[in-house]
């Protein structure tokens, strides 16, 4: 599989954009806020344009790194700057934002976490759309929690789709909160090339 | 760190590569890929290359991508740029092909920084093109950064330190 | 006084469950990071309940699971995941998880769930 055709594409959109609904209602009972994901583009874009997806390559974000089980390989990855980092761990601390200043065992794990959550309401939903026998129970791994150049992280993710495609798939989440706006968090989602062709064959029934 | 923080800096992305003059600086951001770092002393020239896979297998669409075909391009830009042949007059340094951070039992991008690495040396030694330094393997992302003017290449880590090769 | 085993591989959750266990009158006597932790602390504890979570390094909480009730069939663990996933479900009732708890849980439905393991340890077994 080189490119995706136009259906397989809006029914992978369409699948992770229920992903985003489901992961929505399950983020806003985490935290106890009213909390949207919003879906970017879902394409295949060239290596360079992936690259700047959470900005500037030299900049560095914290990450909260899950790979995928069950059926799929690939990444899924909750970055953020510390700051709106660190903010996340105070909403679930019920503590004013602002009050952590650094990533203690306590903030790393409330950021793991919520990536489990996210993570797992995602791939809820691909699991429910996809034909049966196509997953066995889709999961990430438990995450990993690291700082690193946000070129470098993106380099990571897609390397699983780039020996083999020249256009790489990165479907891109982003969080606002009522009355707060933009929360600075991206969720990103990076199947492998095979998981790509997979999931592509099986949502437009040609598995 | 890099000497001159006013000196303009030509960002090199991933799969591509770019050749510059003192007093400019090349920069480029790795991962699992394999940063090249060419410099010609005498014309105060060099090379950057971020090479994402070890071998084109006869791809011609994308020749920054693949060490065998973004090495000789490099080469062939410095050629331009020093309006000569580089022949004997280079020399390398290396940096990148890490491996990702594990979250399954066996990432692709953990053989494949390895890879790029071994590609790069072999086609280096080949071109008779000694390689003067390495920052390589390990687990986290770099910033690269060449300086033309002398040939100096410094690493950044995520964690803030710096090292030159 | 009840006495739990909280498996899971986030501090954070681990803190969370406990808040929810003391608030509905349960000791927690136990910790564990990952499924083999899970499986070497059950034996030393022998809690009345086990509280296990999916994902976790080392060893996952249906591998966790499975071993527990080999060690002990009597073994009562509650499953507490944000998978959620049909086939997920079936594999932990399938292993003899006494229930299956989504995350986010709502605080209530673990409370009335403890509440429930406590009570049914006090009636008298039928004749």
């Amino acid at each position: 599989m080189i490119e995706l055709t136009d259906v397989q594409r809006r029914m992978l959109r369409t699948v992770l954009g229920l992903g985003a609904e489901g992961a929505s209602r399950a983020l806003s009972r985490w935290l106890g806020m009213d909390v949207r994901l919003t879906l970017g583009e879902v394409e295949q874009v060239d290596l360079e344009a992936a690259a700047g997806a959470l900005g500037p390559p030299e900049s560095l974000v914290a990450a909260c790194a899950m790979g995928l089980t069950g059926g799929l390989g690939g990444s899924m990855l909750l970055c953020f700057e510390d700051r709106a980092g660190l903010a996340l761990a105070d909403l679930l601390l019920r503590q004013p934002v602002g009050t952590s200043a650094e990533w203690g065992e306590v903030e790393r794990s409330a950021a793991m976490e919520t990536a489990n959550i996210v993570g797992c309401a995602y791939l809820n939903a691909l699991a429910a759309h996809l034909p049966a026998g196509a997953d066995s129970g889709l999961a990430p791994t438990p995450p990993t929690f690291l700082h690193e150049f946000a070129g470098s992280l993106i380099e990571f993710a897609v390397m699983g789709q780039a020996a083999e495609l020249d256009r790489v798939l990165l479907a891109g989440t982003t969080f606002e909160a009522a009355g707060a706006g933009d929360l600075g968090w991206t969720l990103l989602f990076v199947p492998d090339a095979p998981s790509l062709a997979a999931l592509a064959a099986a949502l437009d029934g040609s598995a | 760190m890099p000497n001159d923080p006013a000196a303009p800096v030509v960002p090199v992305a991933i799969g591509r590569w770019a050749v510059a003059a003192a007093p400019a600086q090349l920069r480029t951001l790795l991962g699992s890929c394999v940063g090249v770092a060419l410099h010609d002393r005498a014309a105060k020239v060099g090379g950057l290359a971020h090479v994402v896979l070890p071998d084109s297998r006869g791809d011609v669409a994308h020749p920054g991508k693949y060490a065998d075909t973004a090495i000789p391009a490099l080469i062939a830009d410095i050629e331009r740029a020093i309006r000569g042949k580089a022949a004997g007059r280079l020399v390398a340094k290396l940096a990148g092909g890490a491996s990702m951070f594990q979250t399954g039992p066996d990432p692709p991008s953990r053989n494949i920084g390895r890879m790029n690495q071994e590609a790069v040396e072999a086609i280096l030694a080949a071109l008779r093109i000694p390689i003067l330094g390495r920052d390589l393997g390990g687990e986290g992302g770099r910033n690269m950064i060449l300086d033309p003017a002398t040939g100096r290449v410094w690493i950044r880590s995520p964690g803030g330190d710096g090292r030159e090769i | 006084m009840k006495r739990l085993l909280i498996v899971d591989d986030a501090l954070f959750m681990r803190r969370l469950i406990a808040g929810v266990a003391r608030e509905a009158g349960w000791d927690v006597a136990g910790e564990a990071g990952d499924g083999a932790q899970a499986v070497a602390m059950y034996s030393e504890l022998k809690p009345d309940l086990t509280t296990m979570d999916l994902v976790m390094p080392v060893m996952g909480g249906l591998e966790a699971l499975a071993r527990i009730r080999e060690l002990d069939p009597d073994a009562r663990v509650v499953v507490i995941t944000a998978v959620d996933q049909k086939q997920s479900v079936m594999d932990a009732i399938r292993l003899g998880a006494l229930d299956f708890v989504v995350k986010p849980f709502d605080r209530d439905r673990v409370a009335s769930l403890l509440r429930k393991v406590a009570g049914r340890e006090e009636r008298p077994p039928d004749a």
